[in-house]
């Protein structure tokens, strides 16, 4: 067992398999002799215990409960924390010398950086390492700004790059799949301001040609593809599911927003011709995108493509009636085009449940 | 986890360290060497920032860079008359001019439909902006005011019972008083995108500001024109002890009522200097 991800899933096995194998003690189908049970019981109680000491797994349903208020309680003190140091630098920077001011600002990653490394020794959970870590990411981003203001630099979207950089490293040096979504988020802007300054523009405004984003975004989404030696994205908790849903939301978004707003387009035609264009990518990529996670079994791009047909499609409809028809019969539409979508994903779910298979 | 897996904390130790490094010898890098401009400013073209109640913690100075354009249509607002405003599109901007700075306005001229026409579609573009102190241009917006408002007050004597040009007599006096003592003398006068050229053409580092802004192109009656929208770098941070300097000589005035409303003779010097990246940076300072 290589990450906690693929050890949960033990975990979740052995609770699966026990609470079988009582139903079917109950419905006297199958009763397992004291030699077997004792043999299983011994089994999975080492499991889970080398399982729970080695990846810290919750074990039961009380445990993943209270895993999940813990997440929660990490991020947000992550982002408290993290807005502290802010203002408590804005606070007191005018008083120091521009010696100590530079000091402290390339100090603070670092340090925060050590302190996650030593906390990732000692911790078994993993929250104060990730919520450490989102403090030195922060602190990265405060440490570039702050020196961009102090010594009057031009703003530049090379530090984009510098914090994709150091976002990526952090995530897969201590699994942090919040970081790894903002190490992509700062990777995608940084490729659509290089693209977008390419078309003459100058990189802060990249956001006013949506169609920027598009290469980045097919780039990202096939990140998970390319595994090598050094790097194989199934040894990390969820990573490749984080790239495809991203690859996904920042091609669909664009296409979306273009297939309303066609002047943005660097297309130089009709905005009535863009706009249909981009409506009938949308609705073809997002079909494509359902079609493909069916075959791959990935359910994050089913539900990503899932999520933006339904918005083409309720778009579309306001599109062509909201104007023209009654309300009661608008509304009355598009209940009908959600029965008729429920009848097509039941097709597609029965389909799947006969080709069988489990999901990643 | 393979062994690459337990070195990225190391690696990513380096990497913060490699990129403090560049960005600090980037800077080292552009206040070495002569400065590409030094010049010697007042409060009027470095004036206290307005602060929010948002930044009110903000412990930090940084002045605001004042400047102006000189558009081709002069002295149209009757309210504030002789004001100079950065942005807009200064009167050398042309079409020659554009030409000139390498836009192609023949291909970039659509032939048929209104959709080329967008101003949407033109990108705003990074351009060196060339900004002149207290020279001919600022001298002759003057003279212009002073014949301009002459013209008002003999009218004024022809008709002394025409009280609203009375008014406009006062409120333009007033304007013209602004522009005398408070209002910023730096005016950009011309843009370019090769910054030797630049130099050599002006080759006075004590009068000529360079430095990057944005020039935005926009179509008006479907001829293409351009405007200054503004520079990349208009706050400039004061360290110690200038901006302790600054905070007494205005009885820190930004840390008390958080925004400049000081419309007298300025306060204050500064050196600013602009070196080899065009980036700015203050240099000694005093009172006046």
């Amino acid at each position: 067992m290589d990450n906690k991800f693929k050890a949960q899933q033990r975990a979740d096995q052995v609770q699966a398999f026990n609470a079988e194998i009582k139903c079917l003690k109950d419905e006297n189908v199958l009763e397992l002799d004291d030699n077997q049970r004792i043999a299983i019981s011994r089994y999975q109680t080492s499991l889970l215990e080398a399982l729970t000491h080695q990846f810290d797994i919750d074990t039961n349903v009380r445990q993943k409960q209270l895993s999940t208020g813990m997440k929660i309680a990490s991020f947000v003190g992550a982002l408290a924390l993290a807005a502290s140091i802010f203002f408590l630098f804005y606070q007191f920077w005018g008083y120091l010398t521009t010696p100590v001011q530079v000091s402290i600002l390339t100090a603070a990653p670092l340090l925060t950086l050590l302190l996650t490394y030593l906390i990732s020794q000692r911790e078994d959970t993993g929250y104060f390492t990730k919520l450490m870590a989102m403090v030195s990411f922060a602190c990265f981003v405060l440490n570039l700004v702050m020196l961009g203001q102090i010594f009057n630099i031009a703003p530049s979207d090379k530090a984009l790059l510098a914090w994709a950089v150091y976002g990526f490293l952090l995530a897969y040096a201590f699994d942090i799949r919040l970081l790894l979504a903002m190490a992509i988020l700062s990777l995608a802007a940084f490729i659509a301001a290089r693209v977008g300054s390419w078309s003459g523009m100058y990189w802060i405004y990249t956001g006013e040609r949506p169609e920027n984003l598009l290469l980045p975004a097919m780039i990202i989404f096939s990140v998970p593809m390319f595994n090598n030696r050094w790097i194989n994205q199934k040894n990390f908790n969820g990573f490749s599911p984080i790239y495809r849903v991203f690859g996904c939301m920042l091609f669909l978004i664009p296409v979306l927003v273009l297939s309303n707003w066609g002047r943005g387009s660097y297309l130089n035609i009709e905005p009535d011709i863009i706009e249909g264009f981009y409506q009938l990518t949308g609705f073809i990529v997002s079909a494509g995108l359902i079609a493909l996670g069916i075959k791959k079994q990935w359910s994050d791009v089913i539900n990503t493509g899932n999520v933006f047909f339904v918005l083409f499609l309720y778009t579309k409809i306001f599109d062509w009636w909201w104007e023209i028809m009654p309300k009661y019969l608008f509304f009355l539409v598009i209940a009908l085009s959600s029965v008729l979508m429920l009848f097509v994903y039941k097709r597609v779910r029965k389909q799947s449940q006969l080709s069988g298979g489990p999901d990643e | 986890m393979n062994k690459m897996m337990n070195k990225l904390p190391i690696i990513a130790a380096a990497f913060l360290i490699l990129v403090n490094m560049i960005v600090l010898a980037g800077v080292n890098y552009n206040r070495s060497g002569e400065a590409n401009a030094n010049l010697q400013l007042t409060e009027r073209e470095l004036s206290l920032p307005y602060r929010s109640y948002r930044q009110k913690e903000n412990s930090g100075l940084a002045l605001k860079l004042n400047w102006g354009i000189v558009p081709a249509k002069l002295f149209t607002n009757n309210y504030r008359k002789y004001a100079l405003y950065s942005h807009g599109t200064p009167n050398w901007l042309t079409e020659d001019k554009l030409k000139a700075l390498g836009i192609f306005i023949d291909s970039t001229k659509p032939d048929i439909n209104e959709a080329a026409f967008d101003n949407g579609k033109l990108p705003a573009e990074a351009f060196i902006i060339v900004l002149e102190y207290n020279g001919e241009t600022f001298q002759a917006l003057l003279r212009k005011a002073e014949k301009d408002i002459q013209k008002l007050r003999d009218t004024v004597e022809k008709n002394p019972d025409d009280g609203g040009s009375m008014k406009q007599l006062k409120r333009d006096e007033e304007a013209l008083t602004q522009l005398k003592t408070s209002a910023s003398r730096l005016i950009a006068i011309d843009a370019g995108r090769n910054l030797q050229t630049l130099k050599e053409k002006y080759p006075d580092s004590s009068q000529y500001l360079m430095m990057r802004g944005e020039l935005r192109r926009y179509w008006a009656n479907r001829k293409l024109s351009a405007r200054i929208n503004k520079l990349f770098i208009s706050n400039i941070h004061v360290p110690l002890p200038y901006s302790e300097e600054v905070n007494e000589i205005t009885n820190r005035e930004i840390s008390t009522k958080g925004y400049n409303k000081w419309k007298g003779e300025p306060r204050y010097r500064f050196e600013l200097n602009v070196g080899k990246r065009l980036e700015p940076w203050v240099g000694e300072a005093g009172g006046l």
